[in-house]
């Protein structure tokens, strides 16, 4: 047995490339989650799914609120696009996901947990789409995350 | 397997009765992306009744500002990305 969890596409148009006469779409696939406290759950937060990240990250803001299993002791750097870098921790959260009608039961993730917000809430590989099956059809506007009930 | 079973009373604390303004914000949000990223460029963005609310370089500065102006707990927040970006992954340890 399974349940669907819904999906949003956001979708806007890449303004520098407009304002040279090309159309380029900027689309995201988001999730609703929030993360498990000591004393009950954060309040909700959106997350981009990222295929392109083997792992899930999250800003400073959301995570330190959230109760936390470190799994490392000391930080680590992540490199992006350009030059610059930022720092966090590897920690282990727990989650749920939801939609408007459904939320799903505890997931526990593994994620790097970033110093500061510079970068958004990024749901990828490890221990999200390795255990969830994602379906994606953005001709029909239609996404979700397939969740396994234990 | 990460996946945990769920305790009723969580299900329960789970559903509120701000949840339909939560998904007509976020609707709104998704309809007027284009103009909030032109107004609020790579920045966070809380939305409460169809506005953005704040807007600001960290997630608890804009939740502090939006919590003390609506006295709402929750409302979407949003990270207004500004053209193409792609965050890549190298960890160095």
């Amino acid at each position: 047995m399974s349940i669907d969890i819904g999906l949003e596409f956001e979708t806007h148009i890449d303004l520098d490339f407009l304002g040279q006469g090309v159309t380029i779409r900027l689309i995201r696939l988001i999730a609703s989650l929030r993360l498990q406290t000591n004393d009950g759950w954060t309040r909700r937060y959106k997350a981009f799914i990222d295929t392109g990240n083997p792992l899930s990250i999250i800003p400073n803001s959301i995570w330190n609120k959230a109760k936390i299993n470190w799994l490392l002791p000391h930080k680590s750097e992540l490199s992006g696009i350009g030059p610059g870098k930022v720092s966090g921790r590897l920690g282990e959260i727990v989650l749920v996901l939801f939609d408007e009608r459904v939320d799903s039961p505890p997931i526990k993730a593994k994620a790097f947990l970033l110093d500061d917000d510079k970068v958004p809430l990024l749901l990828g590989f490890e221990d999200i789409l390795t255990e969830l099956k994602l379906a994606c059809d953005y001709r029909t506007k239609t996404a979700y995350l397939q969740i396994p009930l234990p | 397997m990460p996946i945990l079973s769920l305790k009723k009373e969580e299900s329960e604390e789970l559903s509120s009765p701000e949840h339909k303004e939560y998904w007509e914000d976020s609707k709104w949000a998704r309809e007027h992306f284009a103009e909030i990223v032109k107004e609020y460029p790579d920045q966070w963005v809380a939305i409460v009744n169809k506005k953005v609310i704040a807007a600001g370089e960290t997630i608890a500065e804009i939740e502090k500002i939006a919590m003390e102006k609506t006295g709402r707990e929750e409302f979407p927040i949003y990270f207004a990305e500004r053209g193409v970006r792609v965050y890549r992954y190298r960890i160095g340890i």
